[in-house]
């Protein structure tokens, strides 16, 4: 069991570790424009604006909005952006994991 | 001092969230070549699964495209309520955003500034090409060109001469030779165009 | 320049113009009146045409501005010192919660000032290529790192968001209403339960992102020296004034402009002015003042007179008759009644506006856009480079051209005409509709930067060195075929624009032919790979990464319906996040994908770019 915990806290530590640096700012970068260039944005963003107004402007909290659009959202994403984010992800991962490893032990 | 009902409650609302969608399989399996039965909650991986690269990367995506998710939500959010608060503007297809219809039904006139007389709209700009002396025969509107020349001081660069045709096309490929025109204009032959007022 | 002689000048001129302050006070107080329009409900810094303070620094100093607040005064209007507290203003600020809270206290912004500011150093500045480790903050009591954390705008707490929601907890226990999300730095009301949009925190933020990016540019352009942005704040005296002698009262800044005969072209090109954040904020703070100014047929007093026109909450359409008038008096090129071209109008309107600015009147006669410093030439001109480089030996020269627009060249023709049977047809010259390319505005780019062989150019070098090695004439023959030639974009302008040539004269008729053909264009672009700078890393294999921001929003769309003869021009803007249809007298409300499907109509393109940044301080 030891060796799982072990594994699921270098995990967890690699994630934050990841988090601290400008790398996940520039994956972000990345994603956001693809994500733009391939019109999810806009179809995500009239989903959102038709549910406000079907709703009523002051009846919808932003939480709500959110839980609404966060099972679309996540499908709609085209397979060939998400393959291509992976693919960085992967690479800067081999680049640093075993650095970052390193640190944490 | 008491909580109001509007009080809304994100931990219990993500609470569920992550309850639905941990039972709910089909979420993580719409990408095919990837583990199936990947549970993508924010931030945490499962106990049992084992953190291989792949998982690890599955799940940083994830957390990318939720935070995008929400910049998008954000972002629909505050335009509304914004655009709400401003001056209200009609959006109804038929009218203009003040509510007037469009058509102009009663054109109202206008003082012409140079003779003083009331003209209606459309008739405003043909009036005054005839009351600044503009038409007619090329003869006088050279005259009244050079008098117009006088007042302003020349600028370094004129816009329509055959600098600018050289200036902003490259090469090969179509020129625009509507500029034509107006070269013959300025040397006072009759113009080609005369556009049919509607 | 150093900072010293920066702020010594800059002292100088604020003492000048305290000096000057009264007597252009009078003057100033009545127009004021007329233009300190300010709209209930949310204030919008561009309404506001407030008392001249430090305002004359803002297009010359050198900083970097988000372009919807490209003006000084715009930005940093406090607008609770002076129009909240003004007698007849009742404006709704965030939620009711909001606006007891910034009663009780008058410093209510400072802790989300620092807040801000951190949050940058957290989040955003690191130094690149360094990976440099950002510090992400951590949940006061469980230590989470990441998601969604919130910190209370009353003391220091910064708690998380979802998992064990420790920043409501906190709200419950200590009744501290506001927290603001320590990454995107947007409010939540724990009474209203949802997130609150107000004015002086967007302004606060825009600040502090703008710092943001001028030092993440700093690091990416370390040669370019930039003067600290400094925010204008009135002073008691100068709000009193405001109060006493200035009138709010409703405007959109959006008004119809009658047609007066044919004169539908000039309408169209005249809304895409006065949308044009740059232009709106010259006018708007009083930067050429028709009753100062006083030349009889100057262009930028009746454009002046526009603005005053628009923003006088008059809702009926405003007929533009001495506009005209001026316009065709002192204009050879646009004189006379008849339908003309928009862009023609453009490029006259651009001109006649450069010589009549003040600006204009006290620089040397022989600047060239670049240099000059009158509003037109600011806002819209660039300049191209064009290098034509011979393979043979490696030279490579560069030519400048100075430009106020870009030509954009379609492929394929597309025409609508009657064909000899009497019935309407579209027809295609030389292809299908199949095989049309598709004529997007990223295409059209590339093809303009793309490199074109120069048969029959001499490379001078080659000939020379053939001379000298007393070759035979077949070597020379290479040299004619070596040279090719690449435009790129070496100064973008703070508004491009893109003219699509649509019209054509015909090989084999007379007429002129308008052409069709769809123009696909989007709503932000990256200019990055289409300048000189960006060509060249590009050519070396570089990445655009570490270039500064390029990016660019699609402002104004001017699209051409009909025959040429007998067609009609209407106009998409944008204002304040919103778009409208300007159709001569009528303006209408549409939508961003209404305006993204005038592919056919779209004739001039308008795009802003995203941040602006401003002159060097001209150094007498």
């Amino acid at each position: 069991m030891s060796e799982s915990e072990n594994e699921q806290k270098l995990a967890s530590e690699l994630k934050s570790r990841i988090l601290e640096t400008q790398e996940r700012n520039k994956l972000k970068r990345l994603l956001t424009k693809r994500l733009r260039d391939c019109g999810w944005k806009d179809k995500i963003k009239k989903r959102c604006v038709d549910k406000i107004r079907t709703e009523g402007v002051e009846n919808i909290k932003l939480d709500q909005l959110e839980e609404y659009v966060l099972k679309h959202g996540r499908e709609a994403v085209p397979d060939d952006v998400k393959v291509e984010m992976l693919q960085q992800i992967s690479s800067y991962l081999d680049k640093h994991v075993s650095q970052l490893e390193k640190n944490i032990k | 001092m008491s909580v109001s009902n509007m009080d809304h409650s994100p931990s219990s609302q993500s609470n569920d969230d992550v309850e639905n969608f941990s039972q709910n399989p089909e979420d993580s399996s719409h990408s095919p070549g990837y583990i199936d039965n990947f549970n993508s909650k924010s931030l945490s991986i499962q106990p049992s699964d084992i953190p291989t690269k792949g998982i690890l990367a599955f799940s940083i995506l994830c957390d990318l495209l939720d935070e995008c998710i929400l910049d998008v939500a954000f972002e629909a959010h505050r335009e509304t309520k914004l655009a709400a608060s401003y001056q209200r503007l009609v959006t109804q297809p038929g009218l203009d955003i003040f509510g007037n219809r469009p058509q102009q039904n009663d054109s109202p006139k206008f003082e012409c500034v140079n003779c003083k007389r009331p003209y209606p709209s459309k008739r405003y700009a043909p009036h005054l090409e005839k009351c600044l002396g503009l038409a007619g025969r090329s003869s006088s509107r050279v005259a009244n060109l050079k008098i117009g020349n006088d007042r302003n001081p020349s600028s370094p660069y004129t816009t329509l001469s055959e600098d600018n045709l050289n200036q902003s096309d490259s090469d090969g490929g179509l020129y625009i030779e509507k500029f034509e025109k107006k070269r013959k204009k300025l040397n006072g032959k009759s113009r080609v165009w005369y556009f049919v007022i509607l | 320049m150093t900072s010293k002689g920066n702020s010594k000048n800059s002292q100088r001129k604020v003492k000048q113009k305290k000096q000057n302050t009264d007597k252009k006070m009078v003057t100033v107080d009545n127009h004021v009146k007329m233009t300190s329009n300010i709209e209930p409900g949310l204030l919008k810094q561009n309404d506001i045409s407030p008392v001249k303070g430090k305002q004359n620094k803002s297009l010359k100093k050198g900083i970097k501005r988000k372009a919807e607040d490209s003006h000084a005064i715009n930005e940093t209007f406090q607008v609770s010192n002076a129009a909240v507290s003004h007698p007849k203003m009742s404006q709704k600020v965030g939620c009711r919660h909001l606006e007891k809270y910034k009663g009780d206290r008058p410093d209510y912004l400072d802790n989300f000032k620092t807040i801000a500011e951190l949050s940058m150093r957290w989040y955003k500045i690191g130094i690149p290529r360094e990976n440099k480790m950002l510090m992400h903050q951590k949940c006061s009591e469980c230590s989470l790192k990441g998601d969604r954390l919130h910190a209370c705008l009353d003391c220091v707490f910064i708690g998380c968001w979802r998992g064990e929601s420790h920043a409501r907890k906190h709200y419950k226990n200590t009744h501290h209403t506001f927290a603001t999300d320590v990454q995107r730095l947007e409010i939540f009301c724990f009474r209203c339960g949802d997130y609150i949009y107000d004015i002086d925190y967007d302004n606060v933020k825009k600040h502090e992102e703008v710092r943001a990016e001028e030092k993440e540019s700093d690091i990416k352009e370390p040669a370019r020296k930039r003067a600290r942005y400094v925010p204008w704040r009135p002073t008691e005296e100068e709000s009193e004034r405001i109060k006493r002698n200035s009138t709010p009262f409703p405007c959109s800044g959006l008004r119809g402009l009658l047609n007066m005969g044919a004169t539908c072209f000039m309408n169209a090109v005249l809304q895409t002015f006065m949308h044009n954040p740059i232009i709106k904020n010259y006018f708007m703070t009083d930067k050429h003042n028709k009753n100062i100014c006083g030349t009889s047929g100057c262009m930028c007093c009746e454009v002046d007179n526009l603005f005053q026109e628009f923003h006088s909450g008059e809702k009926k359409p405003y007929p533009p008759c001495s506009f005209l008038q001026s316009m065709w008096l002192s204009s050879k090129e646009l004189a006379g009644y008849s339908e003309q071209d928009a862009h023609e109008f453009y490029l006259a309107a651009i001109n006649k506006m450069h010589g009549d600015s003040h600006e204009t009147k006290h620089q040397e006669l022989n600047a060239n856009i670049q240099n000059c410093e009158c509003i037109m030439h600011k806002t819209f001109g660039g300049c191209f480079q064009s290098r034509i480089k011979c393979s043979q030996c490696d030279m490579s020269s560069d030519r400048e051209e100075h430009m106020v627009e870009w030509q954009l060249h379609l492929r394929g023709l597309v025409t609508n005409q009657k064909k000899k049977n009497g019935t309407k047809g579209s027809q295609e010259s030389n292809s299908s509709e199949m095989d049309v390319d598709k004529n997007s505005l990223e295409d059209c780019l590339d093809r303009y930067c793309e490199k074109e062989q120069l048969p029959g150019f001499k490379c001078e070098d080659c000939e020379i060195r053939l001379l000298n090695e007393d070759d035979s004439s077949e070597k020379a023959k290479d040299s004619v075929n070596s040279c090719s030639r690449t435009t790129t974009c070496k100064k973008l302008p703070p508004v491009l624009t893109f003219v699509v040539e649509r019209f054509h004269r015909a090989s084999t008729k007379t007429n002129t032919i308008k052409n069709e053909a769809e123009f696909e264009f989007p709503e932000e672009i990256d200019m990055a790979k289409w300048t000189s700078r960006g060509h060249d890393v590009l050519e070396k294999g570089g990445t655009l990464d570490d270039l500064p921001n390029y990016k660019y929003n699609l402002l104004s769309v001017v699209n051409h319906e009909g025959k040429i003869n007998t067609g009609h021009y209407t106009v998409y803007c944008k204002s304040r996040d919103r778009w409208f249809l300007f159709d001569d007298h009528a303006v209408k409300c549409a939508s961003v994908e209404e305006v993204l499907q005038s592919k056919r109509k779209a004739y001039l393109c308008f795009y802003v770019a995203d941040t602006l940044e401003y002159d060097q301080p001209n150094i007498n």
